[in-house]
């Protein structure tokens, strides 16, 4: 071939084959951005949410959204729907703050109308005022749907493109991304036992890394320093909340925002109460923030459950955040009664309970009872 | 500007070309250089302008020193050409003027690139408490002084042809090579950039050039960027590894960095060869050597032949005793070492690299031999070990991952195994998330050993494509630009889903 001709060809080869590629993508479309299912079964979706919710949004129906992270995640829509009234559907992304959130809830909005919005206040958000953006998603929650194919620019969307098959992680809507069926989750619940078998597993490891450290610090009587200025920080994180959720309850009164502080383990808030000391004090006063601000905000409630006796049992827990789905069910209840509901004249009531028994909690016994088991003394 | 980046691929590189050619066409030879030089600056300034100014004036010292090293006549006689050159060069014999040059470059490099990491240790040391600077490291200030200590060499050696200014600043600019090399020397770039025959378009270059840069995107950021992900997860985020693991990160980070900086010069060869200059090769399957002589023989052979032109032989070479000579070795591959990085942990490596040198000298030097399957083995392994000390940023990562990797007490199998194979829990294995500190599924194993298998059984690219350019075979069928076009395309769009951007080789 003559070297000229290769040249002409050889762009002539990327054009064509870029087209073909083009034409699978939108033909197969497995996040379903641009169309439902034309292949594969009608339900069926990809593990992603930061991705699927776009496809979720664009052409399913619902009028009701759980979104919150590895702590909604097991909690079922068909049950929300149920209890709380509506069409619900969980696009709950793990590990997201609410800033991320925030793009997805703003284009759930801007293209349904949506009566509820059940969100949790975690506290990487709360205290800590994230703005992480673990993958950049944001251009499927823009007006443009031109750019949607950068999903396909994604190795792991594209196996599922290169899959003509009705293949996908969960092909339901009820709770896509739930993760308590999970083996490696369901055995670690029941008791600190099962957290020491599960030895292997890269959340314990961490989880006991922290919980020893921290018990030692306390036992050295020290606490946590955080970089900034406490009043700074407070300030911050009051205008992160009111950007990315009280906007959203402020310009859409017509929509209501059920705000779950997700009960963690007693364990988890010891450490916050007697360690890090400025993150607890900064949680308490955004808590309290959102309670008051629910006082002009109709359509806010706030549900908190930190001074609950479940929370004080570790069986009840895979970890020090992680709880057993039985508790996602049972908050729905709470929330269908207005149990837990946080309110002006009782928020302070709650919070002093809730301070009170995290600071009673014995991190130092707990700490060297990981400790004996690390260093192989542990006889149980 | 990232030759991985679209910017480069879809307008700066198609517009140098064009440009290029045009002004060749026009006989605007002079032109042509000035556009080449001119384009080079604005590739390396994109990046940080701050810096464009330190890269010209390296480069006029340089060439004022290596166009004085020219007329200098050799020790202690004194030029009589202009009264100017006279009242300065009269006591100025041209060793002392090398001496001069060589220490500016070094000097520029030491301030640059080691001043933070002298500073610390002399505070560590004395309990001192100077301030940092936090100099930010040029972009290829490593290369580029390399690049120009070769050039003054040469010039003491009076194996320069000719001092033109806008041709040496186009030897050091020219973009292909200025960031990570190759390191070139003057009398390999000049005359190609003189020689007529080179100023047409030549459409075999082009389409080969093509092919090349093709082949170096696509190892770049589909295999080292996907490799990329685990090796800095096993590094930097872990914080324990379990024998899989840690062989997972090690053998990831030693593809991954194969697959970048060979993809880089693939890319760069590539890329230059469109323009018809041909760019030594810098690496000939490093992975296949079986021995670790051979290794640097394929590994960044052109920084080999630095060191060995540029400090192993003015040491002595082996032209010495055998003990002094073992020392040279060493000592060529301590600042071997150093010149990766101002840290203890490129010390190490080079050392390591050194005393294999010495032994595998001693080996011969006593006439045994070893099987040839043996040799790779041990080769691999420890250069695939040494790694670990090169990519490390601390002494506590490096124990991380080598523990990991001898820590037979630390094996964890995948939990479906746990049924077949609960005998070997005795043994102290266990079963569970067998990757998960790396962030990993089973593909991780799979593609370590695609990896393994590509760099060991397929040819390289100069064996393939580059040298076939020499001959008059015909390498341009509609198969291969069908394949090598695909490559181009799975690059280009991998290049919007990499996470990982920035060569490795970059940093030093």
């Amino acid at each position: 071939m003559k070297s000229k001709k290769t040249v002409y060809i050889f762009f002539l080869f990327i054009i064509i084959n870029f087209l073909i590629i083009c034409a699978i993508v939108y033909v197969n479309d497995p996040l379903q951005v641009f169309h439902k299912h034309w292949i594969r079964k009608k339900n069926v979706l990809m593990p992603d949410m930061r991705m699927q919710a776009a496809g979720i949004i664009n052409h399913h129906e619902f009028d009701s959204i759980i979104i919150g992270t590895s702590m909604l995640e097991n909690t079922s829509s068909i049950e929300a729907s149920k209890k709380l009234g509506g069409n619900f559907i969980n696009i709950s992304l793990d590990g997201s703050d609410f800033y991320e959130r925030s793009f997805v809830i703003r284009y759930a909005i801007e293209k349904k109308k949506i009566k509820k919005v059940l969100f949790s206040l975690d506290s990487g958000g709360l205290v800590l005022y994230q703005k992480n953006l673990q993958e950049d998603t944001s251009y499927l929650y823009d007006k443009s749907r031109s750019n949607d194919y950068k999903a396909y620019l994604n190795i792991n969307n594209l196996k599922y493109l290169i899959k003509f098959t009705s293949s996908g992680h969960h092909s339901s809507l009820d709770c896509p991304n739930a993760w308590y069926d999970n083996p490696s989750n369901t055995k670690r619940y029941g008791g600190l036992y099962n957290w020491f078998e599960a030895k292997n597993s890269a959340q314990i490891k961490k989880a006991f890394k922290e919980i020893s450290d921290v018990a030692k610090k306390v036992k050295m009587g020290e606490v946590a320093q955080r970089p900034r200025d406490f009043q700074k920080r407070v300030g911050m994180a009051r205008k992160y909340i009111d950007t990315y959720v009280l906007y959203f309850a402020e310009s859409h009164p017509e929509t209501e925002f059920v705000l779950i502080l997700p009960p963690y383990s007693r364990l988890n808030y010891a450490m916050q109460a007697q360690y890090y000391k400025d993150d607890f004090k900064i949680y308490k006063i955004m808590v309290r923030y959102l309670v008051l601000k629910s006082k002009d905000y109709p359509n806010i409630k706030v549900f908190g459950w930190g001074n609950y006796p479940f929370v004080d049992n570790i069986a009840n827990y895979k970890d020090p955040s992680h709880y057993e789905y039985k508790i996602n069910s049972w908050m729905l209840s709470a929330i269908m009664q207005d149990e837990g509901l946080l309110l002006t004249d009782n928020v302070d009531k709650y919070l002093n309970i809730f301070t009170e028994k995290s600071l009673k909690f014995d991190l130092i016994g707990f700490g060297k009872k990981l400790d004996d088991y690390l260093n192989n003394r542990y006889l149980d | 500007m990232l030759f991985n980046s679209y910017i480069f691929i879809f307008a700066f590189l198609p517009i140098m070309l064009i440009g290029y050619f045009w002004l060749l066409q026009k006989r605007l030879i002079l032109g042509s250089k000035v556009w080449l030089v001119g384009g080079s600056f604005f590739f390396y300034g994109y990046w940080s302008v701050v810096y464009v100014p330190l890269l010209f004036a390296s480069i006029l010292v340089n060439f004022f020193v290596g166009s004085a090293l020219a007329t200098v006549p050799i020790e202690k006689e004194s030029i009589r050409n202009t009264s100017a050159q006279r009242s300065f060069f009269s006591r100025v014999s041209k060793k002392q003027l090398l001496i001069f040059g060589v220490i500016f470059n070094v000097g520029l490099l030491a301030y640059f690139k080691y001043t933070d990491f002298f500073l610390e240790n002399f505070n560590g040391i004395f309990e001192a408490n100077i301030p940092l600077l936090h100099i930010i490291l040029p972009l290829g200030i490593s290369f580029f002084t390399f690049t120009q200590i070769a050039f003054l060499v040469d010039s003491y050696k009076n194996e320069v042809k000719e001092y033109d200014l806008l041709h040496y600043m186009l030897f050091v600019t020219y973009f292909p090579h200025l960031l990570a090399g190759p390191i070139l020397h003057h009398k390999e770039m000049m005359p190609q950039f003189a020689n007529k025959w080179n100023f047409a378009v030549r459409w075999r270059n082009v389409a080969v050039g093509l092919f090349l840069f093709s082949i170096g995107l696509f190892k770049k950021v589909v295999i080292a960027d996907t490799f990329a992900v685990w090796a800095n997860t096993g590094f930097d985020v872990a914080t324990t590894l379990n024998f899989f693991e840690a062989w997972a990160t090690s053998l990831s980070y030693t593809l991954q960095l194969y697959f970048d900086f060979s993809g880089y010069v693939d890319m760069a060869i590539g890329m230059s060869l469109m323009f018809n200059i041909r760019l030594p090769i810098n690496f000939n399957s490093p992975y296949k050597a079986t021995d670790i002589q051979d290794f640097w023989r394929r590994w960044h052979i052109t920084l080999s032949r630095f060191l060995r032109d540029y400090i192993y032989i003015p040491l002595g070479g082996n032209k010495v005793s055998q003990f002094r000579n073992y020392v040279n070795l060493f000592t060529v591959f301590l600042i071997g070492g150093i010149w990766h990085g101002a840290s203890w942990m490129f010390l190490i490596w080079g050392a390591l690299h050194g005393f294999a040198i010495v032994m595998h000298r001693i080996w011969q030097d006593l006439g045994l031999k070893m099987w040839g399957w043996l040799g790779w083995l041990i080769t691999f392994n420890f250069v695939n070990i040494t790694w670990v000390f090169f990519r490390a940023k601390d002494f506590e990562t490096t124990s991380k991952v080598l523990s990991g990797m001898v820590g037979f007490h630390s094996i964890v199998l995948p939990d479906k195994l746990s049924v077949k194979f609960t005998f070997l829990e005795q043994y102290g294995v266990s079963f569970g998330e067998w990757l998960a500190n790396i962030g990993s599924g089973n593909s991780v194993v799979l593609l370590i050993v695609i990896g393994i298998f590509i760099v060991l059984v397929f040819k390289n690219s100069y064996e393939t494509i580059y040298s076939e350019t020499l001959k008059k075979s015909n390498i341009l069928t509609a198969k291969k630009t069908f394949y090598y076009s695909f490559l181009c395309l799975i690059g280009i769009l991998a290049m919007s889903m990499s996470t990982v951007s920035e060569f490795i080789y970059f940093n030093f």
